[in-house]
């Protein structure tokens, strides 16, 4: 009688014991520097990208670099060294909704970090950028010594960069097919004239799903 | 000086390989072969020409694709850049598509954006690829 109390006293140990082990051992996270329900997760932005047929970060992506490397390697960038842009925000003329300024940063971004050109204020800048000197030159915080004296010293770019993109969408039964272009053009500001121009298509072709 | 390493880095990268990548004015040498990266084995799709020369300072590209079957495939490609010491700069491009038709060739260019680029490696898939 006394041993099968004791062999059960000994297997509610052991079980205790187990349990325990058990129980910490499910509760002990795992090397993985994540934490996660496993419905999320990251992907690779550079992929390409087809879940739908409108106008995504693949794009963006080609057109981007497609036009930098125009640019870059045109007869404008040959005859000038680190000649001065501003940029304008594309201009969006397709039927779908298409943040250009994505696109209009992309360029500005890439251009920038060829170290071949140097960017200016564009409008929408300036506003920001006046509306701080006037902060700073209105504070009794800041020193008022000659170089604080900031307007009047801006320089002004030498060539302006801006386009548009358009598309032309069409359908046939379960086919739909979208032709977007970007096209980019750069003026001279002091003379007016076009002197780069280039354009990329992009062709994306759908099927509607029978389910 | 320094013109005359160079050619003879190029005359050195010429030689020695079988299938090499033409080159006119600067320090990218080597086969075919050596500047793909390939995701599987590109089964029927092969790079039948690399070029490369330097436009203002930048690095081009520019690679011949054909697809040795009679029907349509797809290739997905982005360059990576390296400068001098082989380290990969300008980061990651996105990754493009060229649509092939059967027994078709196809050109495409890559251009470096940065004036520190001094080599490249093409990486490739195709959907079709053995080896997915």
């Amino acid at each position: 009688m006394m041993n099968n109390t004791a062999t059960l006293l000994k297997g509610i140990q052991c079980f205790t014991l187990l349990s325990m082990v058990a129980i910490t051992g499910c509760s002990t996270r795992t090397n993985s520097p994540s934490l996660s329900t496993g419905n999320v997760g990251y992907g690779d932005s550079k992929e390409v990208e087809t879940l739908t047929n409108e106008f995504g970060l693949t794009d963006l992506h080609i057109l981007a670099e497609s036009m930098t490397g125009s640019l870059l390697t045109s007869p404008l960038m040959a005859s000038n060294s680190k000649p001065t842009f501003t940029i304008q925000e594309v201009k969006n003329k397709t039927s779908e909704y298409i943040d250009t300024k994505a696109i209009t940063n992309k360029i500005r971004v890439k251009l920038q970090k060829s170290n071949a050109v140097r960017f200016m204020s564009d409008a929408e800048d300036e506003v920001g950028a006046l509306s701080e000197i006037q902060r700073q030159g209105q504070s009794p915080r800041y020193k008022k010594t000659p170089k604080n004296q900031k307007l009047g010293k801006a320089e002004g770019a030498s060539y302006r960069l801006f386009g548009e993109i358009t598309s032309i969408v069409k359908r046939a039964g379960d086919i739909m097919n979208v032709d977007y272009t970007l096209t980019l053009q750069v003026e001279d500001l002091a003379t007016s004239e076009i002197v780069w121009t280039d354009e990329k298509e992009i062709r994306k072709t759908s099927e509607r799903s029978m389910f | 000086m320094k013109s005359k390493v160079f050619c003879m880095m190029l005359m050195i990268g010429l030689t020695a390989c079988s299938h090499p990548v033409q080159t006119t004015e600067h320090a990218v040498n080597g086969s075919i072969e050596s500047k793909l990266l390939l995701r599987g084995d590109l089964s029927y799709i092969k790079v039948t020409d690399l070029r490369a020369k330097k436009t203002n300072d930048f690095l081009v590209v520019e690679a011949e694709v054909y697809n040795t079957r009679n029907y349509e495939d797809l290739l997905y490609y982005r360059f990576k850049w390296f400068d001098a010491k082989g380290f990969q700069i300008t980061g990651d491009e996105g990754w493009k598509t060229v649509p092939l038709g059967g027994a078709q060739s196809q050109n495409f260019i890559g251009v470096a954006t940065s004036v520190n680029v001094t080599d490249f490696k093409l990486e490739l898939q195709s959907p079709n690829n053995t080896g997915n």
